[in-house]
Parts: structure tokens; C-alpha cells; sequence
């Protein structure tokens, strides 16, 4: 990792530790855009989440579960996540504090993009995440605090991180929503669902 | 403070201006930034641009007592500006903003101070201040004026002509978290940050601001700056509750005295900043980590690290370098300059 690791070895964050990170997909007129399952260009406003995995359970090379992405909202001004711009282009800087934005106590976590063809994940039809171990960041509390890590897919800076970052999708679905998004139950749906389970369990009792 | 004449000062960093030395005293110093062992090694330099450019206007001026602290009411943006007449001047309006300028002030103490002029009349100038010049007495309301260009990212850094690639970085401190800037296509552009993606080449390095330098090249860098060495005690502020990256100010050190390498510790003042105490830190960039300094009865004494609780004001500061500096302590912006004496005297 090329990234202000001398500042970071410095940490000895307790809580209330802070992170900075910058990403893009974008950079100086140049843009690797994040597109739909048709290949076109997501809308501006739909949905990209920042979040973390444990290190332990990051995935490491394609195939590997996806399933400990944690998205965080909670400093990033949205209440789901940040969000595409115009031509599927996308650059976000974030401040995130240890006590606020994350349910761990692991300071040291590696960190991910996970964007929607939807504003939410329950209008989303596809989603793709992508995250990299070289997006491993500490919170650190020191003074003088490091510089912004980096989280770079756009074609000037990122070609390098391009290549060596892991898909869910697979490295064929790079910066394209192609993991389908599991349909979150209404709730009036959810409790049809539940009060026919009841009736069921019921008519065995009274059988 | 050593007896260095300002003529030897000037042969230190003028070799190929000899001739001006006695009147005005310009040349070019040069900064080194250490090449990275390896692109995933990246070595990190603490610098800054001490050196002057060529004044444009010098006279008799008067402060005027219009501070305002929010002249456009909207307190999300820092914006406050007094106003400064000059003495028979008779300008082209707003000539000094086509490309960024300064005004150095002469404080009460005899120390300069730089402004950025935001417009102007044919005799008043409008500067961006944070403070009122006139309170507390930290300027006399007559005083003298001179008029630089200000240097930028990129007359410092250099566009086309830059040692930089994409794969170094540059940090500004913003007073709350370093803004980093990149080198493409012959401009400076900043990534992250409110004005991500645009242009940083024309923004403004103040004299009295440090730079991280980070270098993934595994070639070393070498900046050559020119301009005129700084005459008299340079300041800015410091104000409580902050946390600053400040430049050394100066081209040349004061220790030894036979081949002046750094300024010591002990002369570049910190301390002297009003409420300065041992409740406030320093912070010196040895080249792999931050070295925290303290002052504890005008001594500085290492905090941390090998040297820990060991005399530090013989410390030498590289010139042309910079220093972390936080505040606990209270202190109001007016109320709390930062001066550094030249280390050399004007003879």
C-alpha cells in the first residue's frame, strides 16, 4: 500500500479515533463510470454505501463471501450512504469517527464500495461491491492526524487498484451492478406472511 | 540569534546574484525531498517557501477601522476583511487580483505580516483577515506596506516543469485535516475534499504555510525557489485552540554558525507566542515520524520517542522546513502572533 502508512503506524487510537478517506471513480476528466446490468450508466442519486469488513472475514479473491460488508450511514449526511453523480461518476470524501461509525471494536478494518442500480437497496434490482486489501485503514487519534487514506477506481490514479481489487460479482462484473438484490419483504407482506404461518400452526393444533 | 550578516546570508542561498546581495537581497534556495525506497515506501518531507517575490508597491499606509467579520452574512463562509488606504497611490483597480497578491504589513513589533488582497481601489486595498488588525494594538494603525505576488501551488511545485507524478502526493493543512493535491497534465488538482477534481494550481501557499510532501517516486525531488530572503521578523498567528502547519520562515539556518543547517528549537519562538505553555505541543517531523516537543520553562524537552525528557532547544530545524503546532491554551487571533526572527542580522 502506497498510502501514508509511516503516519498511520503512529496510532494508538482509543475510541473516538477519526478516518479520512477519499474515493472516487473519477478523477480530471477521466471515469471509470459505475453502470447498470445493462451496461448503462447509473442514475444520478442511486445509491453507493461505504463499508467495512472485519479483516478476518474480508473477502480475498473472487467467489470469497461478500457477506460481512457492513455499510455505514451514520456520518456520511445520508441516511443510507452516499450516492452516484451525473455519467455514473462518483467521488466522495468522508471523516468517519470509530465511536460513531462503526459496531467494532477493531480499529484497523478493510474498507468497500457496495453501489445500487436504486436510491435504496429495497427499490434495487443489482448490486455490485468492490474492496481491495489495500483499503485496510486504522482510526487513528493522534496529533498531527495522517492524511486522507485513498479508495481510487478511476482511470488516472486507480488503474493500478483496478486490477488488483475484488469484485462481488467477479472481476468480469468490474464497476457494473450484476449481483442481484434480494427482495426485502414489504411490510404488509411480511405480516400476511406471518399471520398464515400462525393460521397454519393453528389448524395443526386443532388438528 | 547569530551574527550572520545578511550579506553572507544572502551569499548562502545567492551564489549567482552577488552583484544585488547589498540592495535587495534575492536568489534561490533549494529544497531536497528524499526519494522513496521502493513506490509502496513512500518517503514524507516537511517543507515550505520562505523566499519572497519581487515587491510591486512600498509606501506609508493607514489601517482603517472597518473590520468586518462577515461581510457577506453567511457565517459558513470565512470571509472577514478590513481595509488598508495607501498614501498616494494611485492603482489600476483590482491589478493585484488578477493574479493573487500579498500585503505585508509592519506589525507594532516591527514584524511583517501577510493578507490576501480579495480587490482594491486606485489607494485602498480590501484584504482578508481573520481578525481585526487594529485590536489589542497588534498593528499601529499607520504603518508600511509592501505589495508581492503571492506564490501558488503551482509557481511553488511547478506544473509542467514538475519532479512530481501522479503517484506523489501533496498535503495542505486546512486546520482541521490535510487536503491532498496531485500532480496531472501539468496542473495541481485536488482529490477529496470540498473542491475535489478541480483545479489547485492558482491556490494561494501563504508564506508562513508548511506542505507535506509525499514521495512514491524512487527519485529524489529537488525544488529550486527564487525570490527575495525575508529581511526582518516574519509572524502570523497562532491562535488558541488551533492546530497549525507553519513555516520555518527563513532559507537558511542560525546553528552552527559556520554551516548554518537547521535553526535551533529555541529560536524560532514558539514559546514566546502569548499563553504558550507546557499544556501546548510542537510537533517536528523527523522523516519517518512526529517528534512531540514541549516548553516547560523555556526549555524544550523531547516528549516521547528516544530522546525522551532530554533538553531539545538545540533541536535543529531544517530551513525551508516546517512544524506542527497545537494549542491547548486560550489566546485570541489578534492576541497571538508567531514571530521568528531573521537568523542573521541585517547589517
Amino acid at each position: 500500500m502506497r498510502l501514508i502508512i509511516p503516519l498511520i503506524l503512529l496510532s494508538g487510537a482509543a475510541q473516538g479515533a477519526t478516518l479520512g478517506i477519499n474515493m472516487q471513480n473519477t478523477f480530471f476528466g477521466s471515469t471509470n463510470p459505475f453502470r447498470d446490468s445493462t451496461n448503462g450508466v447509473l442514475a444520478n442519486g442511486d445509491l453507493v454505501q461505504v463499508g467495512y469488513f472485519e479483516l478476518g472475514s474480508a473477502p480475498a479473491m473472487d467467489g470469497d463471501s461478500f457477506d460481512g460488508f457492513v455499510p455505514i450511514s451514520t456520518s456520511l449526511g445520508l441516511p443510507l450512504g452516499l450516492s452516484v453523480g451525473d455519467n455514473g461518476e462518483f467521488s466522495a470524501t468522508v471523516e468517519l469517527d470509530n465511536a460513531l461509525d462503526v459496531s467494532t471494536g477493531s480499529l484497523t478494518l478493510q474498507y468497500a464500495l457496495r453501489f445500487f442500480d436504486a436510491s435504496s437497496p429495497a427499490a434495487a434490482t443489482f448490486f455490485n461491491t468492490v474492496t481491495n486489501s489495500d483499503w485496510q485503514f486504522t482510526f487513528t487519534a493522534t496529533n498531527p492526524p495522517p492524511p486522507n487514506s485513498e479508495m481510487l477506481l478511476d482511470p488516472v490514479l486507480g488503474g493500478g487498484t483496478v486490477a488488483s481489487s475484488i469484485w462481488e460479482g467477479g472481476a468480469a462484473s468490474a464497476f457494473g451492478t450484476t449481483v442481484p438484490a434480494e427482495p426485502i419483504p414489504e411490510p404488509s407482506t411480511a405480516l400476511s406472511a406471518l399471520l398464515g404461518l400462525g393460521l397454519l400452526i393453528g389448524a395443526r393444533r386443532r388438528k | 540569534m547569530n551574527r550572520l550578516s545578511l550579506i553572507l546570508a544572502s551569499a548562502l542561498v545567492l551564489p549567482s546574484f552577488g552583484q544585488t546581495v547589498y540592495t535587495i537581497p534575492q536568489g534561490y534556495t533549494k529544497v531536497s525531498i528524499a526519494a522513496a525506497s521502493s513506490p509502496t515506501e513512500p518517503t514524507l518531507t516537511a517543507i515550505s517557501a520562505t523566499l519572497m517575490n519581487d515587491v510591486e508597491h512600498a509606501g506609508a499606509v493607514t489601517i482603517n477601522a472597518d473590520f468586518d467579520p462577515d461581510p457577506d452574512a453567511d457565517p459558513a463562509t470565512p470571509d472577514s476583511i478590513q481595509t488598508i488606504t495607501a498614501t498616494g497611490a494611485t492603482w489600476a483597480a483590482n491589478a493585484f487580483t488578477t493574479d493573487p497578491h500579498l500585503a505585508y504589513l509592519v506589525n507594532s513589533d516591527g514584524s511583517e505580516e501577510s493578507f490576501l488582497i480579495v480587490s482594491h481601489t486606485a489607494d485602498t486595498l480590501t484584504v482578508s483577515t481573520s481578525f481585526n488588525l487594529l485590536a489589542d494594538t497588534r498593528f499601529p494603525a499607520s504603518t508600511t506596506l509592501k505589495i508581492r505576488k503571492a506564490n501558488t501551488v503551482g509557481s511553488i511545485l511547478g506544473t509542467t516543469s514538475t519532479p512530481f507524478t501522479v503517484n506523489d502526493r501533496i498535503y495542505i493543512w486546512t486546520g482541521s485535516s490535510w487536503q491532498t493535491l496531485i500532480a496531472v497534465g501539468g496542473n495541481w488538482v485536488y482529490l477529496g475534499g470540498p473542491n475535489n477534481n478541480q483545479s489547485a494550481t492558482g491556490a494561494v501557499i501563504f508564506p508562513e504555510e508548511g506542505i507535506f510532501v509525499q514521495r512514491a517516486e524512487t527519485t529524489a525531488a529537488e525544488l529550486t525557489l527564487f525570490g527575495e530572503v525575508p529581511s526582518v521578523a516574519q509572524a502570523s498567528t497562532v491562535p488558541g485552540g488551533s492546530s497549525v502547519f507553519v513555516s520555518t520562515r527563513f532559507p537558511v539556518g542560525s546553528s552552527p554558525v559556520a554551516n548554518p543547517t537547521g535553526i535551533r528549537l529555541a529560536d524560532l519562538n514558539i514559546d514566546e507566542i502569548p499563553g504558550w505553555d507546557s499544556t501546548d505541543r510542537a510537533y517536528f517531523w523527523t522523516g519517518s515520524s512526529w517528534q512531540t516537543l514541549i516548553s516547560i520553562g523555556a526549555n524544550w524537552i523531547y516528549l516521547g520517542g528516544p530522546l525522551n525528557n532530554t533538553p531539545a532547544n538545540d533541536l535543529l530545524v531544517p530551513p525551508n522546513s516546517a512544524l506542527f503546532l497545537t494549542r491547548a491554551t486560550a489566546g485570541s487571533e489578534s492576541t497571538s502572533p508567531f514571530t521568528v526572527d531573521p537568523p542573521y542580522t541585517v547589517e
